[in-house]
Parts: C-alpha cells; sequence; structure tokens
C-alpha cells in the first residue's frame, strides 16, 4: 500500500451533511492529495527539504484519550494563563483550563464546536480560508484535520491573559492532525503561546495549521515552540491576513523533531505590520526548514524578520524568505535578516532571501550571513578561565539568547531558553547570560 | 614567579620573538617599551596561550610549572591574566555573567565552592564603583558599543574581581583619557601586593608616573635590548629608540 492509500483510510468524510461548508473545504484538499500525493522535491519549495523519511513512516491518528495525560504537563507557562491541550491531536479538557473568559471571547477547541448544534463556525472557516492552499501538505492536513482551537474576539476587546496551546505527543507512529481557526475583529488584541512537545523515543508525525484573519487595528502576539521528540516530523503552517493598521508579532523557535518545516505566510494591508523572529536549532541529523512570504499589499506597511539559524553535527537548516511587494504598495517598510551559525563541518544552512517587487517607493533590504564561533571570543572566554567547551556553549547560546530576550512574556522565554538550553547537545550553561 | 628562558615564537610562519629571557620575582612589576611591531603583544599572547603562536624554542616556568603546557584557560585558572590591547566584543554574554562564570571556574580549580549571589553582587558593585563605570555596564553584553576607554576598564574591572597572580597589561593605557588614566592606575595600584606581580606593556612613560616599576624593559624586534630601572624609561620618553641601537631609527 502506497502512502496515499494509508492516509485515505483516515480522511473525514461524511460531513456534508451537517456541514456542507466543512465538506466544501475538504473536498477539493481530498482530490488534489489523492491525486498527487505528498511533495516532491522537485517542486519548487520542496528541493531541500525532502519527504522521504516522512514518506516511510505509515502515521495513524491515535484516538482520543479519557482523563490526564500520563506525562506531566508541568509547564510554568500554564498557570495565569488560559490553556488549551491538545494529546495526540485531541483536546483534553481534564488538563485544559478556560475558566473566565470573559463574553468577548469565544474560545474553544474545534472537536466540540462541531458537536454543537447551532454553532455558527461557517463564519470563521470562510473568513479564514482566504488565501487557497499553497501545497498538498496543506492539503494533507484539511483532508485530515479532527480538532483544533476557534478562536473569535469581538471588536476592541484586548486579552491581556495570553492563551496557552500544548500540543502534546504520545502514541507512537501517532498522527497528530489539527487546524486553528482565529479572528481577531477590529481593534481586538490577543497573545498566543504554542509548545509542541513530544518523546523522543518513538516517531509521530504532527501537521498543524493555523489560519488567522486579523482585522482593522487588531493586534496578536504570538509565541511558538517547537520542541518535539528526536524522532518526530513536524510541519506547521500559519496563514495571516492583516488588515489595515493591523499588527502581528510572532517567535518562533524550532528546536525538536527530526524533520520539521515552518511556514509564515502573511499578506499585509495598509499600515500592518508584521515582525517575524526566529531561531531554529539543527543538531544530530536534524532538518530544520522555515518559509516565509510576506505579501505586501496595501501602501505603508511594514514588515521586520529576524532570524536566526544554528546547525551542529550533521544538523541542516533551511530558510526561503520572500517578500513580494504588490503594484501600489508605495512605502513598503521592509527587512529581513538572516543570521547562521554553522558549528561543525558537516553542518549545512541554505538561506534563500527572495524579493519581488512591483512598486516604485519602497524600502526593502535583507542579508544573510552565514559564520562559525569567533575564534577571538572563545579564547577571550578561555583566557578568562572558561573551559574551551564551556566557551563554545556560551557563544552559542549568546547567539540564540539574542532573540530570545526579545520575547516579552517571561514564562514563554524562560520555557524556550530551557529549551534551547535541553536541545544545545552538552550543555551546561548558568541560568542567565 | 615567572621565569622566561631563551623564548622563541612563531606567527604565521614568522619568527617574531627570538631569545627572550625574562625573571620576575613576587611583587615586581615590570615595564615592557618597544617601537611598534617588536614583538611585545606577541610576547603577551604567548604567555596567555593564544592559538596562532607557536613557541618554536624556549621554556617558560610560572610557579615551578611549565606554563606553556597548559591551556589558555588552565593558565587563567592558574592565576595568569592577560588585559588585552585590544579586547573584543562578545555580544550576547553580558559583562556580569562573564564575571561570574570566571570567577566560579577559577574558584572550582582550587577546590572553592561557587560565589554566593549576593557577595557576588555586592563585590563587582564596588569595583565597577572604583573605576568609574556605570553599573549598567554589567549588563550590556562584554564590550558590546564600549568606547575605546571602557573597554580597557572593563579589563581592569575583570582582573580586579579575578585576582590574578601574574598580571599582563597590554597597553592598558593607550586610548584612556588623563582622567581614564589615573582611575586605571589606582586600580592596578590597589592590586599591588608582595604576592603579585606585573607585565605592563606600553609606549607611555606617563603611565609609569602612576605606577611605579621595578624594572623597564626595551623590547626591540623580538629581543629585550636593554633593562634598566624607571630612569631608562625616562630617558627613552627624550631620546627614543635609536640612542639604544642605531638600526631602530626610523
Ligand atoms: N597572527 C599574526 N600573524 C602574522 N603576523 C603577526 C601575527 N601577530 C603578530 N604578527 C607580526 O608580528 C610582529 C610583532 O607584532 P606584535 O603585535 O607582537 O607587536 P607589538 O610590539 O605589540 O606592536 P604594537 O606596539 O604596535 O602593539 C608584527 O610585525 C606583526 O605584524
Ligand atoms: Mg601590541
Amino acid at each position: 500500500m502506497d502512502s496515499v492509500e494509508h492516509y485515505q483510510a483516515f480522511f473525514k468524510t461524511g460531513e456534508g451533511q451537517l456541514f456542507p461548508w466543512l465538506e466544501a473545504l475538504r473536498a477539493p484538499a481530498r482530490e488534489r492529495f489523492v491525486a498527487q500525493g505528498f511533495p516532491n522535491p522537485l517542486e519548487e519549495g520542496w528541493r531541500y527539504t525532502p519527504l522521504r523519511s516522512l514518506e516511510r513512516v505509515r502515521f495513524t491518528p491515535a484516538e482520543a484519550m479519557s482523563g490526564v495525560p500520563s506525562e506531566p504537563v508541568d509547564l510554568e507557562l500554564l498557570k495565569e494563563a488560559y490553556s488549551v491541550v491538545f494529546v495526540d491531536g485531541h483536546y483534553v479538557a481534564a488538563a485544559s483550563c478556560l475558566e473566565g473568559l470573559p463574553e468577548e471571547v469565544q474560545l474553544k477547541p474545534l472537536s466540540l464546536a462541531l458537536r454543537t448544534p447551532g454553532e455558527d463556525l461557517q463564519g470563521l472557516f470562510e473568513d479564514t480560508a482566504a488565501a487557497a492552499s499553497c501545497h498538498r501538505l496543506e492539503d494533507f492536513n484539511t483532508a485530515l484535520f479532527s480538532d483544533g482551537l476557534c478562536l473569535d474576539i469581538q471588536p476592541n476587546y484586548r486579552l491581556e491573559k495570553p492563551i496557552v496551546v500544548l500540543h502534546l505527543t504520545q502514541q507512537a507512529q501517532g498522527l497528530n492532525t489539527l487546524q486553528h481557526r482565529l479572528r481577531l475583529a477590529k481593534g481586538a488584541q490577543a497573545h498566543l503561546i504554542e509548545v509542541f512537545i513530544g518523546p523522543n523515543d518513538h516517531p509521530s508525525l504532527t501537521t498543524s495549521m493555523t489560519y488567522a484573519v486579523m482585522d482593522e487595528n487588531a493586534s496578536l502576539r504570538h509565541v511558538r515552540l517547537q520542541r518535539e521528540g528526536k524522532a518526530s516530523h513536524h510541519f506547521s503552517g500559519l496563514r495571516l491576513k492583516l488588515k489595515r493598521s493591523a499588527r502581528y508579532q510572532g517567535h518562533l523557535a524550532s528546536l525538536g523533531a527530526l524533520w520539521s518545516r515552518t511556514e509564515i505566510h502573511a499578506q499585509l494591508g495598509s499600515s500592518a505590520e508584521c515582525e517575524l523572529e526566529g531561531l531554529l536549532l539543527a543538531s544530530g541529523r536534524q532538518h530544520q526548514d522555515v518559509e516565509t512570504r510576506l505579501d505586501h499589499g496595501g501602501t505603508h506597511a511594514s514588515s521586520r524578520q529576524n532570524f536566526r539559524g544554528i546547525a551542529n553535527e550533521r544538523g541542516r537548516g533551511v530558510f526561503t524568505g520572500r517578500i513580494v511587494v504588490d503594484p501600489g504598495a508605495e512605502k513598503t517598510d521592509a527587512g529581513m535578516s538572516i543570521r547562521n551559525l554553522l558549528l561543525s563541518g558537516d553542518a549545512e544552512i541554505d538561506a534563500k532571501p527572495q524579493l519581488e517587487i512591483h512598486a516604485d517607493d519602497v524600502k526593502c533590504s535583507h542579508g544573510v550571513t552565514v559564520g562559525q564561533l569567533d575564534e577571538e571570543a572563545v579564547f577571550t572566554l578561555q583566557s578568562r578561565g572558561i573551559g574551551e567547551q564551556e566557551a563554545r556553549h556560551m557563544l552559542t547560546f549568546a547567539f540564540a539568547n539574542e532573540l530570545i530576550e526579545r520575547i516579552d512574556h517571561e514564562g514563554a522565554r524562560a520555557s524556550v531558553r530551557d529549551a534551547f538550553k535541553a536541545t544545545l547537545p552538552g550543555s551546561d550553561l548558568g541560568s542567565e547570560l | 614567579m615567572l621565569s622566561i628562558q631563551n623564548l622563541e615564537a612563531k606567527a604565521d610562519e614568522q619568527a617574531i620573538l627570538k631569545g627572550i629571557s625574562l625573571d620576575i620575582k613576587p611583587g615586581e612589576v615590570h615595564a615592557i617599551m618597544g617601537p611598534n611591531g617588536s614583538g611585545k603583544s606577541t610576547l603577551s599572547n604567548s604567555l596567555a596561550g593564544r592559538e596562532g603562536y607557536q613557541v618554536t624554542h624556549g621554556s617558560v616556568t610560572y610557579e615551578g610549572k611549565d606554563l606553556l603546557a597548559m591551556k589558555p584557560e588552565e593558565r587563567a585558572r592558574e592565576g595568569i591574566f592577560l588585559a588585552f590591547q585590544y579586547p573584543v566584543e562578545i555580544p550576547g554574554v553580558s559583562n556580569i555573567y562573564l564575571l561570574k562564570a570566571a570567577l566560579n571556574a577559577i574558584r572550582k580549580h582550587h577546590g572553592q565552592t561557587e560565589v554566593d549571589a549576593m557577595d557576588f553582587l555586592q563585590l563587582v558593585k564596588a569595583k565597577i564603583k572604583s573605576l568609574s563605570l556605570d553599573e549598567q555596564f554589567l549588563y550590556r553584553g562584554v564590550n558590546e558599543g564600549f568606547s575605546g576607554g571602557e573597554k580597557k576598564r572593563n579589563e581592569i574591572l575583570q582582573m580586579a574581581i579575578l585576582e590574578p597572580r601574574l598580571c599582563i597589561l597590554d597597553e592598558t593605557d593607550s586610548g584612556l583619557d588623563i582622567d581614564a588614566l589615573k582611575i586605571v592606575a589606582d586600580g592596578v595600584n590597589a592590586l599591588r601586593s608582595p604576592t603579585r606581580s606585573f607585565i605592563m606593556v606600553t609606549h607611555y612613560q606617563r603611565l609609569l608616573d602612576y605606577i611605579k616599576p621595578d624594572v623597564v624593559h626595551v623590547l626591540a624586534q623580538g629581543r629585550i635590548v636593554k633593562s634598566g630601572g624607571p630612569e631608562l624609561a625616562l630617558e627613552l620618553e627624550a631620546r627614543g629608540y635609536g640612542w639604544i641601537d642605531p638600526s631602530l631609527n626610523h
């Protein structure tokens, strides 16, 4: 049985009666995936990120668990926040906490919403299914998703407490497919912190798509920490629609998984602001891919992208950053910087910035560097009594920490920092640099 | 404390030090002067163990041990400190973190426990004040965006915290304004003790007005061509290097 046949058996069908709009979303995605399967390396955007290792394993959706997860969900982060916990791709009410949500905020798991008669989800889906699917991994996700987060915030409501979404993988060979739909009405604000965690000893596949529409002046802060298990595969995509003066600020840390791809696509309306910062770490035989595509569609919009990659041992990193400035999008201000650190001769990082500018009066800049640790700095640390290995770890961590420090939420910052330290092989660093 | 015998060293396959011998006793201050490119920094770096400087001949004994067999960090833990001529910037590593990590590494080497966080902070704050640096500097990346003079003072701050036995100051006075020179000299003088020795590389006699050396050496073309008392520095200031060896005339 080939992989398409294998996954076909799990496709979500038969929803057409109750949710015709959902069936209308899934059907074309199913068809495309069945016809062509997973993206292949000959296709644009997949040359450096082959899916061979992903296709080799037949992942199977896990049953929804009952009760609480066996692994302790001890994240400090979950305190002082609304929390939504997914285990093996299923919402776990017993581990989540949505108590005290104001009426201006609709926050519920998709699985529950689909079981609630009269629930108006269609709007959330129609609005956010803005862009057509980009590729068949996204189709795969659309054909299969079984749960996710629905968030809808009323105009001008500012949700101060963060929403922490924890994705936990437990089942071996598990297939977790999630789709999140967010809508922030005019002037609304939210703070979303997502964490993906899994065990190291068995493979799993998580695909998670997030579609967000942000109306005029809405603002979203978003931290995403991917620290899946060492044998897992991870794909997450974010499709953002930023209307006039909307503001998105995202911090990504992609540290875990054997194979990982993160996509961030944003359409920027007039005066919208999009700030992306991201850190990736590829050790061992890890493959880390980050792809961004920012579409400046309106005037006076600005975007800042600041990525850093670290590859160690035989790790492999891939950055593709594309900025498109549409005709008429005058006064666009777009900047992208990608800085990479190679810690071994076998490590490799490819960074490809792409600018497509169709307007005249714009400011666009991009810079890419690939380098090694500064040996002068290593010696300086040694000359103060610090061992060579430790000096190297310290400098590597410092390189990452400059980005980590910019995460304004203390708990999220600490989580990313701890995860980074735990992932960087052999590091034994003090708490703060 | 330190005995250098016939030291020859190469940098980049080029012979720089051509037979240096120097004896430094506990408590002594040795000034090393000499024209640009004569090998003063090469000597300093060779003592600190910087990679790229290859000792081809001779020996260095530090407190009875073979210094050249030690890694740079071991030398530091044993009490050798080099204040760099050109301190490097280390973005992302805060000054205070470096100070603490370094101090703890040295303490650990001597079988001591880690410093108490509060005691450490008090110590650092007292020292930084005495060097007229703002406390803010502690939380900035090491030398990141520091002015030339601030970098030099930062080197002395590190020295004051780590309390080395042998301090090598490579042109710490260069780039300091008149007040900063006085502050740095006070910092160095405060560290002087019968068990601590100094090698001070300098181009200017002015520093030696503040820190009285026991011996002044002239290094030229990889050799010590003359040694004398503090008056030698005055003479160099007045007459240049040409009178020692006419080949040194520019
Ligand atoms: N890493 C290196 N590679 C090649 N040449 C070097 C290296 N380091 C030093 N040299 C050369 O060795 C010579 C001595 O340099 P050194 O820095 O020791 O001089 P110095 O006495 O400290 O001079 P200054 O007073 O200008 O600081 C110079 O000619 C210099 O160019
Ligand atoms: Mg020099």
